[in-house]
């Protein structure tokens, strides 16, 4: 089992001379890895947001939640794990508006930096890196999605089942 | 936010560790990089408008996958005519090919798997905490 885990922050530079800690290099404690955020620490869930088509045809956003996916592999988890028909990785500015056109496919965006928030329907969802985002195909409608201060940087891949 | 670890000095491309094959066969790592372009108006494209291209191309699957705490593999080729675009997530990985050169793959960082055939390269946790990394399969020839 693989738990949610930590980065060590400050690498090896963390010095102790007699096991006692010297200045501000013994901070060098492990801080949590945002990237690794959505997954539970069972290993057995991750959180995700949803971009979702409703049945009234206009598009929600919400929190939700994936289980892990049999994998041949036994001793790995796996998860979202999709055929697909193509990927991007793509890069936004600073505070950029995309309107909301039409999903012609499900997607995946996974956040790998920065940060950005989608509104529909009088929610909003903050998605910072670390965040997979699936999208319904025919979704958009009332959607609108911001970049964050200093832009993000994402894979989308468009899936194909 | 920081300049993030993948991009290149000047913030134009996307630098990525890789495996790859060479016309004799054999495997060996290197660095690919992906650089940044605008999307030309018109273009079919799941890039949205606006926003800077660093690579797009057909994919055949996609999965996140957590790998157990000490997990090593011996020398192995990914599925044949596939490459596997990649974003480690979690943990850090040692990559290796026969020729001595490798790489570490850290949290947060790309990389493009592009030795599908060959003699492979090994993988093995760098931490013994096990690391977590999405994998999108493509085509070897798109």
């Amino acid at each position: 089992m693989i738990r949610r885990r930590s980065v060590l922050a400050g690498g090896g530079a963390a010095l102790t001379i007699g096991g006692i800690a010297i200045g501000g290099l013994a901070e060098a404690a492990d801080k949590p890895n945002p990237l690794a955020a959505a997954f539970a620490a069972d290993g057995k869930s991750m959180k995700v947001i949803r971009i979702l088509l409703k049945n009234d045809g206009k598009t929600r956003v919400a929190e939700g939640q994936v289980g892990a996916d049999d994998s041949p592999y036994p001793l790995f988890k796996q998860f979202l794990t999709s055929k697909a028909s193509a990927v991007a990785i793509y890069g936004a500015p600073a505070h950029h508006k995309i309107a909301g056109a039409k999903a012609s496919a499900k997607a995946m965006l996974f956040i790998c930096a920065g940060e950005t928030v989608f509104k529909a329907g009088g929610a909003a969802q903050r998605c910072p890196a670390g965040t997979a985002i699936l999208v319904d195909a025919g979704s958009g409608e009332g959607l609108t999605e911001t970049a964050g201060p200093d832009g993000y940087t994402a894979i989308k891949v468009q899936l194909a089942d | 936010m920081a300049k993030p670890k993948f991009m290149n000095a000047d913030g134009t491309a996307i630098v990525a560790p890789r495996t790859y094959t060479d016309d004799q066969g054999k495997t060996h790592c290197g660095v690919a990089d992906w650089h940044g372009a605008p999307v030309p108006p018109g273009e079919a494209t799941i890039v949205p408008a606006g926003c800077t291209r660093y690579y797009e191309g057909k994919a055949i699957s996609m999965l996140i996958r957590q790998f157990v705490p000490g997990m090593k593999t011996d020398y192995h080729t990914d599925p044949a005519d596939q490459h596997q675009v990649t974003f480690m997530i979690d943990g850090e990985a040692a990559v290796g090919a026969k020729d001595g050169t490798s790489f570490h793959l850290h949290a947060g960082e790309f990389a493009s798997v592009e030795d599908d055939h060959g003699e492979g390269h090994t993988a093995v946790d760098a931490t013994g905490k096990g690391f977590t990394q999405l994998f999108v399969a493509v085509p070897a020839r798109s």
